[in-house]
């Protein structure tokens, strides 16, 4: 067994999927790591790759050209879908698109049925925190909100928040991946911090206590569901909500 | 002497007036009006469709979103509260009933307004839902009502999702008002019939609460779509039966009056001589009544075909197994052929399995494992289903020996005098 560990980049990433769509080597026995979310770090198999953006921007051109354009806007979405590991289904499917080119519509294929399984639990995600992310009020109005999703949803959704309130300052950070993003008096950035850690305080905020008791008074008693509840708002998910914590 | 003695009786008395006419803090009130609107089953916010403002806050998302879920797993997108629980209707139903002594409290358009905004910067909500007891007068109701929503969209530009409960017996021109500033309207039917009403809400007159809705449906006219409006029936709390509730909510969708009709279990929180004696709110049948609702409105069902035999819908099966147990020479449906109509038709086969079987076999060829590998359920799609010609029904050794038992029990007589025995190995549900 080959691991190769990549730095986590969208240029790392491409660069390893080139170096074995490319090469000869049976797919079987390769494993595809990110050095930001594994544990694996080094060993005996384990092979450091180097981001290389000069062939990151070849390949990306040459799938440019020669994807179907709805496939090829899929690939930077399965980069973010770090943890779920299907880079090895990609390359098969880049592969196979060579001699098929309709073959990433045909959803029965394991492969392709693969990616179309992540890329619907990448969605559902993605939706689901821009409801489940919470906003702490922090001194001088910033708004402060902090995360552990299980793909790397931050690119995708910031989006929505600077729409949303265009006029606040907000930041935003995925602590599992130590990915931050900062809007300030309109300005923005995207940028990995390491050893940042971070306590919050839920008692600086008095809109906390307001919001755990409209909950609390809006459930009906004769309805009351905890398994539904739990169904819904799986119990990982309320370490970073307000109104499930201990003040 | 007196003096001191009538300044200090003064002071003890100002003291109490202050005790008991305190005004309570805004936490007090919130926790009152959020509780005297939960029995409400609305809080979607899907459908608005406004983008951010640019000095202002908010927009809306189109697919709605959910934000968290209570204790009894209700979805929670909206801000949803009581302007007032002060009423001067006296519904049997309603916990906020004129009647009742029940904490009473007040929000001022102002302190609806700052909550909405502050819960929507922490993303708490997708946006408000203003309801309201009947405050002196409907029309007096609905303007405090409308000048909240007016204040978050003029005076803070807030664009997020504002949802407004119109007031029985408010005029014309403030319900136009009111549609105005908000992403959508609703007026509770309560009841489905006229005699119902008048048992279990003498204030109240099925015109009374259906104008606001044809109000909105005529500014709504030039457009074909239904007008973004809901409405809320309560179940079980007249002898009304299943049909005669869906046929209300068939017509209300026909005429395009709304988008959608929620069913609410009547849950008792009043004692009255005209009010059922239950324990348990019927729940079920609630259910029930959303799934031939949604038969309606997606499946492309009639109203007729849900009620053949029966004026009620069955507890023990969902309305579409029941409709296709009625009608088995309809079954089974040759999955490689079927169309998007006939797909949906089946139980336990969506419009979401549907589209999905239509994609799969355009690229390649359906079989039992792709169909698990699509995520497809075939639990009881399995009964009513071919694949090239061939059941996907497999029964094992177990199974075939207590169909055998089961089937075997029901006719006892006729098979002491059976000649010869049978052999079920072969036997296919579907054949029958």
């Amino acid at each position: 067994m080959q691991i190769l560990v990549y730095d986590g980049t969208f240029c790392g990433f491409l660069t390893v999927i080139n170096l074995l769509f490319l090469g000869k080597k049976p797919l079987d026995n390769v494993q595809i790591e990110n050095s930001r979310i594994t544990r694996i770090k080094s060993g005996l198999f384990t092979e450091k790759i180097i981001s290389k953006p000069e062939i990151a921007k070849n390949f990306y051109e040459y799938l440019r050209k020669n994807l179907p354009i709805e496939f090829f806007k899929k690939i930077y979405l399965y980069y973010l879908c770090d943890t779920a590991k299907i880079e090895i289904s990609l390359i098969r499917v880049l592969k196979e698109i060579e001699k098929n080119p309709i073959i990433w519509k045909n959803i029965t294929h394991t492969d392709v049925n693969r990616l179309y399984q992540v890329e619907k639990n990448f969605r559902r995600e993605k939706h689901r925190y821009l409801g489940v992310l919470r906003f702490i009020e922090l001194p001088e109005r910033i708004l402060f909100s902090w995360f552990e999703p299980k793909f790397n949803i931050l690119p995708c959704i910031y989006k929505h928040f600077i729409n949303r309130f265009p006029n606040e300052n907000f930041i935003i950070f995925d602590n599992f991946r130590k990915l931050i993003f900062i809007y300030l008096k309109k300005k923005m950035g995207l940028f990995f911090v390491d050893n940042l850690e971070i306590e919050i305080s839920y008692n600086v905020d008095p809109f906390i206590s307001f919001w755990r008791t409209y909950l609390k008074e809006i459930s009906i008693p004769e309805r009351i569901n905890f398994e539904r509840q739990r169904n819904r708002l799986p119990l990982k998910l309320r370490k970073y909500l307000p109104e499930f914590q201990e003040i | 002497m007196n003096f001191v003695n009538i300044k200090k009786n003064q002071e003890i008395f100002s003291k109490k007036i202050t005790f008991y006419y305190k005004k309570p803090d805004l936490l007090t009130r919130l926790s009152i009006l959020s509780m005297s609107a939960k029995y409400d089953n609305s809080c979607s916010s899907s459908g608005g469709k406004r983008e951010t403002h640019p000095y202002g806050i908010g927009n809306s998302y189109l697919s709605g979103i959910c934000h968290t879920w209570s204790s009894d797993g209700r979805c929670v997108s909206l801000l949803k509260i009581l302007m007032t629980n002060f009423c001067i209707n006296n519904c049997k139903y309603c916990i906020n009933r004129r009647q009742n002594d029940v904490p009473r409290a007040i929000l001022t358009p102002e302190e609806i307004a700052n909550l909405t905004l502050e819960f929507y910067r922490r993303n708490y909500i997708e946006g408000l839902f203003l309801s309201s007891g009947i405050y002196r007068n409907p029309d007096y109701t609905m303007e405090l009502m409308i000048k909240a929503a007016k204040i978050l969209r003029y005076k803070y530009y807030f664009n997020g999702y504002i949802h407004l409960k119109l007031i029985p017996g408010a005029s014309r021109e403030l319900i136009e008002e009111a549609f105005k500033v908000a992403d959508r309207v609703s007026s509770n039917l309560e009841l489905p019939t006229e005699e119902s009403l008048k048992k279990l809400a003498p204030d109240k007159s099925f015109i009374k609460l259906y104008q606001p809705l044809q109000v909105i449906r005529d500014i709504y006219e030039e457009k074909q779509l239904k007008a973004p409006a809901s409405t809320q029936i309560i179940i079980g709390a007249t002898p009304d039966t299943d049909k005669t509730i869906l046929s209300v909510s068939e017509k209300l969708y026909r005429e395009k009056m709304v988008r959608r009709v929620y069913y609410s279990a009547y849950i008792p929180v009043n004692k009255d001589k005209d009010l059922p004696d239950i324990k348990n709110p019927p729940f079920l049948r609630e259910h029930r009544l959303y799934q031939a609702d949604w038969l309606l409105r997606f499946y492309g069902f009639k109203l007729d075909e849900l009620f053949e035999n029966s004026e009620n819908l069955s507890l023990e099966i969902d309305p579409k197994l029941a409709w296709a147990l009625r009608h088995l020479e309809n079954f089974p449906i040759e999955l490689t052929k079927a169309d998007y109509y006939e797909l949906i038709r089946i139980p336990g086969i969506g419009p979401v399995s549907a589209k999905k079987i239509i994609q799969a076999r355009k690229y390649g060829e359906l079989s039992p494992e792709s169909l698990k590998k699509l995520g497809i359920p075939l639990k009881r799609a399995k009964y009513f289903i071919t694949i090239k010609g061939k059941s996907l029904l497999q029964l094992n050794k177990k199974e075939i020996n207590l169909f055998k038992e089961k089937q075997l029990e029901l006719f006892p007589k006729f098979f002491i005098n059976l000649p010869c025995k049978f052999s079920y190995t072969t036997v296919h549900f579907v054949d029958f």
